[in-house]
């Protein structure tokens, strides 16, 4: 019981530093990001990679912090010139064609298959890393939210010309962002392969970055905190699956769809009763340099 | 000294400026006046650099002012307050006068991360101009409040305190008096008179034609998109083809 | 080569059918509509249930299982999407998934997993080098019926009229007394019936399956979006465009045109193409001028 206690703990981490990062693109910056997917699977991807070509261990972590902020910067490029849907479904289409890319082509990392990936024995170490990476984020993520940085973000978020009529580039924050929060999700995502041990396209489909979607919409976007609660909520929902399927005697398959359909409830139920989410903006009524 | 020239911008078949051409010298507030759709908003779009113009450019001190990128337009020192003010109204009006100070090193993330100190200078300087802003469009009482809870009017003088948290060499306001109370209209009034008499150049869209009167040096009157009258506020009310667009004017 | 376009009218007919109503959606609502596959596979399954449980005919199945899942739409909007229209077009987007997430479950949960096939056994055909059967004709030959159907709807009526007019402009159709309302629930009613059509006609062509909705979600979408995503007819020639591109660049031998030894796609990469073509088109849209100023 207790490995399972660990293994909670370690999958709401890591998801939880997904959710951060989606705080920082649509919380703060108002960017709506539909293949957050995409630098969590390249993350962890790139220790795949590294597992199939015999590069070495860290490699996996230069692909998952350096290389998914880059391709973050790729493809925020649009983004100036695209409405904020037409955006998002870019993102949703490049997430696509990355996972029908690895999907396809088993050079890369075993195509359908997957490929397996140097696993962390020890729950323990592996509950350990994830929470330091958790609280490098929060830490990291609560220094720009109390920032001008931060400031000027959540302007953006409310009106990009008038950030601009300020003499702000828009696109620069955009960039920033982009960057910071895709290295977020690509650490995550080689943390994921090595904690799991084994990794393939399926686990990165559209329905991943609508759970991670589905945790930030509930917790409320706009707080850090927030973010942590809904990834929990979440992830111990699904994580129970099992249980709740033991307890009541229903087929496992039967409760999974169950699970969905409630996920798909707490969505449309946030929305109509209470679309700031579980914990909204906190009002910074006294900024610490006006004392 | 601030020069737009041959203006022209068109949306698909509706040619909204024609060949507008403006002049405004320092120290001086120019008037821009029409009936509704006349493209008056259209032209302080292009000279702050929000809209992109078919053709034409605009300078300032004989540099040209990029088109179409207002970030650049603003760095360039000009100022653009909205008709409908642009504010963020999920902050504070402080917070909201803040972020009109250019020149923030906390918001790039290696000054945030290597030099905090240097941060947290620079934001106690721009806090206590906020407050001396804050002051001088009497809205400091309001400091605390979220900018959409405020008036219209009250929104409105927000909007000109972000803009001068900026030092704009030009202003340019759009119907600074509309829905704004008597009271409130005075003490723009009296903030335009400084700032002029501070040899900044000022643009001024109205409807308020004894507002018009009382501060411009000049006026220019634009009807659907083209400029039918240039001169000074008395000549203008005295010219017939003003009198002949222009809705609602008492004679 | 006719084998080909033969095989690309077929599926272009199941997937048009289903983009269309996307694209319909898209045009009133503003929004891209995640739904909307799910509501084909629940055409499907209703289709199938009035066929096997009811003893109704195919025709008559598919036109009750239509106005079936129109209604179940039309009482979703009220639901969910009627208090939500001041939204964002991306709050919809996500609300939609919800949605999506909510009907997935439910058909999941009362048919299981199983996959079921219709009880048709059609009859070979062979025309002009092509083999096909007597049901791919039914197939093309109804999206085609449901094509000319729309297009008197939209140009001879005036609900159509009314319909258009909301699509162009929202706001002038209002005030010229266009109840929106009712047209929404008109537009939902076509809209998900198209997509029961669609369901059902893929279902026959394929199987009937729970995640019959993943295997649909990214051609229609895509052929959406070749087509213009608010343009009702241009769904239908995308989904073809789409087809036809799939099947050119699987079935023709690229290498051997190229002279460099016979190759050609791998029929897997079906999907890589929809969704390549989806994204360049939507990063060749060019913005619409004066967007900063209108915002």
């Amino acid at each position: 019981m207790t490995d399972f206690a660990i293994y909670c703990v370690t999958m709401i981490a890591i998801w939880s530093v997904l959710g951060i990062s989606l705080h920082l693109q649509f919380g703060l910056t108002g960017l709506v990001n539909f293949g957050q997917v995409l630098p969590f699977a390249i993350g962890a991807y790139g220790a795949g990679f590294a597992a199939v070509h015999g590069a070495p261990g860290w490699s996996g972590w230069v692909i998952g912090g350096v290389m998914a902020p880059l391709l973050g910067l790729v493809v925020i490029l649009p983004a100036s010139r695209l409405t904020q849907d037409y955006w998002a479904l870019v993102t949703l289409g490049a997430g696509e064609l990355f996972r029908l890319a690895m999907l396809n082509i088993p050079g890369i990392a075993g195509g359908v298959e997957g490929v397996s990936v140097a696993r962390i024995n020890a729950s323990g170490t592996a509950m350990l890393a994830a929470l330091a990476l958790l609280v490098a984020t929060v830490l990291f993520a609560r220094r720009i939210g109390h920032s001008p940085l931060g400031r000027m973000l959540r302007v953006l978020r409310e009106d990009e010309v008038l950030a601009a009529t300020l003499g702000r580039d828009p696109v620069r924050f955009q960039r920033v962002v982009t960057a910071i929060s895709w290295a977020m999700a690509g650490l995550a995502g080689t943390l994921y392969a090595h904690v799991i041990g084994y990794i393939s396209p399926s686990a990165f489909t559209v329905a991943e970055t609508f759970l991670i979607w589905i945790a930030v919409v509930l917790g409320g976007p706009a707080s850090i905190l927030g973010v942590v609660l809904g990834t929990t909520i979440i992830q111990l929902t699904a994580l129970s699956t099992r249980f709740v399927a033991q307890w009541s005697q229903l087929p496992f398959e039967f409760v999974a769809n169950l699970r969905l359909g409630l996920f798909g409830l707490v969505l449309v139920l946030v929305f109509l009763l209470r679309p700031e989410g579980l914990v909204p903006e906190r009002r910074e009524r006294v900024d610490a340099a006006s004392r | 000294m601030l020069q737009a020239a041959d203006i022209s911008v068109a949306y698909g078949g509706f040619q909204a400026l024609a060949g507008v051409s403006l002049r405004a010298e320092a120290g001086s507030i120019l008037g821009l006046v029409g009936p509704n759709g006349s493209g008056k908003s259209t032209l302080l779009n292009v000279i702050a650099g929000v809209q992109f113009p078919d053709r034409g450019s605009v300078t300032l001190d004989g540099r040209t002012v990029p088109a179409g990128r207002p970030e650049l337009a603003a760095q360039c020192g000009i100022g653009r307050a909205f008709q409908i003010p642009r504010l963020t109204r999920r902050l504070t009006v402080f917070q909201n006068v803040l972020i009109g100070a250019p020149d923030q090193p906390g918001e790039r993330v290696s000054e945030l991360l290597l030099r905090p100190g240097r941060v947290r200078r620079r934001e106690r300087e721009i806090a206590e101009a906020a407050h001396a802003v804050l002051r001088r469009v009497d809205l400091a009482h309001k400091a605390q409040d979220y900018a959409g809870n405020l008036s219209g009017g009250q929104q409105k003088l927000l909007s000109l305190a972000m803009l001068l948290m900026g030092h704009p060499r030009v202003l340019l306001l759009d119907e600074p008096a509309a829905g704004v109370n008597p009271v409130l209209i005075a003490r723009e009034i009296a903030l335009l008179r400084e700032l002029r008499a501070e040899r900044r150049i000022i643009v001024l869209v109205e409807h308020n034609m004894d507002m018009i009167a009382d501060l411009c040096d000049r006026v220019i009157v634009l009807d659907a998109g083209e400029i039918i009258a240039e001169g000074s506020p008395a000549a203008i009310r005295a010219d017939a083809r003003v009198m002949r667009s222009y809705l609602g004017e008492p004679a | 080569m006719t084998q080909i376009l033969a095989d690309s009218l077929i599926y272009a007919a199941e997937i048009g059918i289903i983009a269309m109503g996307v694209a319909l959606c898209f045009a009133i609502l503003r929004f891209a509509n995640f739904a909307h596959v799910q509501f084909a596979v629940v055409g499907a399954y209703l289709t199938y249930s009035a066929n096997r449980f009811l003893g109704l005919p195919l025709v008559p199945a598919t036109l009750l299982s239509a106005v079936a899942t129109g209604l179940l739409a039309v009482g979703i909007d009220r639901a969910v999407f009627a208090r939500l229209r001041r939204i964002t077009p991306e709050g919809k987007m996500i609300v939609s998934w919800g949605v999506a997430l909510i009907l997935r479950a439910a058909i999941a949960c009362c048919f299981g997993g199983a996959s079921r096939v219709f009880p048709v056994e059609p009859a070979a055909l062979n025309a002009l080098g092509a083999y096909f059967t007597s049901q791919d004709v039914a197939v093309v030959a109804a999206t085609l019926a449901a094509i000319l159907a729309l297009h008197l709807l939209l140009h001879r009526t005036r609900a159509g009229t009314a319909l258009r007019a909301l699509a162009s402009n929202a706001e002038l159709a209002e005030t010229r007394g266009i109840p929106a309302e009712r047209m929404i629930a008109l537009m939902w009613l076509i809209s998900a019936g198209f997509a029961a059509i669609g369901g059902t006609l893929f279902a026959l062509e394929t199987r009937l399956q729970p995640n019959m909705d993943l295997i649909i979600l990214l051609p229609t979408f895509s052929a959406v979006t070749i087509g213009g995503l608010d343009r009702v007819f241009g769904a239908a020639i995308g989904a073809l465009v789409l087809s036809l591109a799939q099947n050119l660049l699987i079935g023709v031998d690229l290498g051997g045109l190229l002279g460099l030894g016979s190759w050609s796609v791998p029929t897997r990469f079906r999907d890589f193409i929809a969704v390549g073509a989806m994204v360049l088109i939507l990063l060749l849209r060019r913005r619409t001028p004066g967007a900063l100023a209108a915002r």
